[in-house]
């Protein structure tokens, strides 16, 4: 197995280890079953991103099909609400673009999800006063941006630091060092490396957060 | 008694506070070695319950700094960490020497089982 598959194999392990244990915990706790659900539910689905990330890499064609930007922030921050609730994180959308742009919609929706909750992660630690992200599709000189970015721009230099190296860990077998959530991550690259599309890090004066650019040449221009 | 618990995943805190608080005691947070380190200082704690996997900086960095301080030696320790203690069997860690009074391993520990450990380690220490 090459080191890629064996440092990933070691993140897959690690970043189940504290879901798991957060199951275990609520299920000691009163009233806490619509938690252990939610907990639960986001386990198996980033179980199955996972596989599908891998599986996506062995098809040959994918399926295109016109993605509205705006309607794909709100779907997905509904998708997250529950796991961000359980964190004591607000979710919002800004939809400013509803130009659409050709992609396939599934794997364009997971990669997004798991920005979104790789984003959840991050910032459910932070004082509860600061636990805001919001979702955002807008229009750049390059294409459409599909952003989630923390509604507080203060983060300190050390988190954004983390969260420049939590993104490199994606793609490299380093070990863990930063409570982050690698694999979402990892996922979200592949997927949507996997049309052609790069994830990255958004930081600058206005903007804390992760970002996707769809390309002039995905939009559609509808006449 | 006041302890401080050293738990960086900020949903599992509130869940071991409030079954400590339940225990009676008067419970304070932190999610880093360094806060930690800055919480002992204003409000020294009759017992410390550390979890060993702290991001940046490890509990067991957390641990070697923290007995350096001759005025905080006296603090026990509860270790309460995902890391299985088979993993420190090679570094021959001393964990008397780090005023360890016991390790407890997070999937084989309920809530019930802290909250044991901790008025065990209490009730020693007094």
């Amino acid at each position: 197995m090459d080191s890629e598959r064996l440092g990933l194999l070691d993140v897959i392990a690690e970043e189940l280890r504290l879901p798991l244990m957060r199951v275990q915990l609520l299920a000691q706790t009163e009233n806490r079953n619509e938690d252990i659900k939610v907990l639960s539910r986001d386990l198996i689905e980033l179980l199955d991103a996972l596989q599908d990330s891998y599986n996506q890499s062995n098809q040959s064609r994918l399926e295109l099909e016109p993605v509205n930007p705006a309607q794909l922030c709100d779907e997905v921050s509904h998708d997250i609400y529950a796991y961000a609730n359980l964190h004591d994180v607000r979710v919002l959308s800004k939809n400013l673009n509803k130009q659409p742009v050709l992609a396939n919609y599934s794997i364009l929706k997971s990669g997004f999800k798991h920005m979104s909750l790789a984003l959840v992660d991050l910032i459910k630690n932070y004082d509860k006063s600061k636990r805001e992200i919001y979702l955002n599709a807008d229009t750049t000189e390059l294409g459409t941006r599909l952003g989630v970015y923390a509604a507080h721009t203060d983060f300190d230099a050390a988190d954004l630091r983390n969260l420049r190296k939590l993104f490199l860990k994606t793609t490299r077998p380093i070990a863990r060092q930063t409570n982050a959530p690698t694999m979402r991550l990892f996922i979200a690259d592949k997927s949507l490396a996997h049309m052609g599309f790069k994830m990255r890090t958004a930081i600058n004066s206005r903007e804390r957060g992760l970002a996707v650019v769809l390309p002039l040449s995905s939009q559609l221009n509808l006449f | 008694m006041n302890i401080l618990l050293i738990e960086p995943d900020v949903l599992s805190a509130k869940l071991y506070a409030l079954a400590l608080t339940k225990s009676g005691h008067s419970i304070s947070i932190a999610s880093t070695a360094q806060e930690a380190l800055n919480r002992i200082d204003k409000k020294v704690p009759e017992l410390i319950i550390l979890e060993l996997d702290i991001p940046a900086h490890n509990g067991l960095e957390f641990l070697y700094e923290f007995c350096t301080y001759s005025d905080w030696i006296g603090i026990p320790v509860v270790i309460h960490s995902s890391q299985h203690p088979d993993r420190f069997n090679k570094m021959l860690v001393s964990w008397k020497e780090l005023n360890v009074v016991t390790y407890l391993y997070k999937p084989d520990t309920s809530l019930a089982d802290l909250q044991q450990a901790a008025s065990v380690a209490l009730s020693k220490n007094i």
